[in-house]
């Protein structure tokens, strides 16, 4: 240690401890003892206030941010977790090609990861203004995407609605060449009701069709469920006509064999 | 050229050919899931000639009785699928 560094040093240590004695030793020079005591109980007490609001305050501080930070963050996994649930829900459809997952489930994707990049940041932040800065763009961010799962749900309902649609069809072109390639006389009441049914069909999924044209959940929903109760009940009537016409068919196939 | 050099052309050639040296290719990601799977498109259109079933006068019982199956698979299908409607459909839109 140099001379200049020594001289510094001493004039710091001047500096703290000479007002150290020259309070304690004033009061007792010039002051009574009464006042004397009266003044020590004042500055008792002040000083025990002051550390009293220091700690309030710093209390207070300690719990708001904390408080802010876990909330953001079990707001921000609340989201994430309802979009994972979304995902996963498309995913696991048998009825949509991955292609069609991909798309439908790009969007959610991309908002998940902004949504744990923030709260990866509000984990690691130390003041109440980055926290708050944040609280304001997470805000923004939700209020930006808040039909984002909505919307991909919705049209990947529509997707499936479409798979009932075709499916319908499909019954449709098989029940009625069955019954154009079905040409025997046979006593079945069969034949009728999937005449029927396949004409309710049709009219179950032309209004199927629209719904889904304009993009109508609700309707393509109740057309959807409509279909079901239909293409079952077609399906029971067919095996009952094949099991009903079982000798004429034989007999049919025989005769032009 | 030498004959290590001629080899590696050789293999570079054979790569870039086969497509063998492109990472996560379409092909490679289609074939990850069940073909009837990836029969499942939005945008397909119903084959009617396909779905045809080939009966005609000398169709059998046994013929009949696949149709038959076909529209119960198919009818199957539909009860499926709205199952995975109703999935989606209780599906939390809600964003906190």
């Amino acid at each position: 240690m140099n001379v200049k560094n020594l001289l510094s040093l001493f004039v710091v240590l001047q500096l703290i401890v000479m007002p150290v004695f020259a309070v304690q030793a004033a009061p007792k020079d010039n002051l009574t003892a009464e006042e004397q005591a009266e003044l020590e109980a004042k500055a008792a007490e002040s000083k025990a206030q002051a550390q009293e609001t220091a700690a309030e305050v710093a209390e207070k501080l300690g719990l708001e941010f904390a408080d802010l930070q876990v909330k953001l963050i079990a707001g921000l996994d609340k989201s994430v977790e309802a979009i994972d649930n979304a995902i996963d829900t498309i995913n696991a459809s048998v009825y949509m090609s991955s292609e069609t997952k991909v798309e439908l489930t790009d969007g959610l994707k991309t908002l998940q990861g902004k949504l744990l990049d923030y709260r990866r940041q509000v984990n690691n932040a130390d003041t109440m203004e980055e926290l708050q800065a944040m609280n304001t763009e997470v805000i923004a961010l939700l209020k930006a995407n808040k039909t984002v799962i909505i919307d991909a749900i919705k049209e990947s309902m529509l997707v499936i609605t479409e798979q009932v649609s075709q499916s319908v069809e499909k019954i449709k072109i098989k029940a009625e060449a069955a019954l154009k390639a079905l040409d025997v006389e046979c006593d079945s009441e069969s034949f009728a009701e999937i005449e029927k049914l396949v004409a309710e069909l049709e009219t179950t999924n032309a209004s199927l069709k629209v719904a889904i044209e304009a993009e109508d959940v609700a309707t393509a929903k109740t057309q959807a469920r409509a279909a079901i109760s239909l293409s079952v009940n077609l399906a029971a009537s067919f095996a009952v006509l094949v099991d009903d016409c079982e000798e004429e068919i034989q007999a049919q196939a025989e005769i032009n064999l | 050229m030498s004959k290590n050099t001629f080899s590696a052309i050789l293999l570079v050639g054979a790569l870039m050919l086969t497509g063998a040296g492109c990472f996560n290719s379409s092909s490679t990601k289609s074939s990850s899931l069940p073909p009837d799977q990836e029969e499942y498109d939005a945008n397909a259109e119903v084959d009617v000639e396909a779905e045809t079933p080939d009966l005609n006068a000398n169709s059998t019982v046994e013929d009949y009785e696949d149709v038959s199956a076909e529209i119960k698979d198919l009818s199957e299908d539909i009860e499926k699928m709205n199952a995975e409607i109703n999935s989606l459909n209780s599906v939390n839109t809600n964003l906190e």
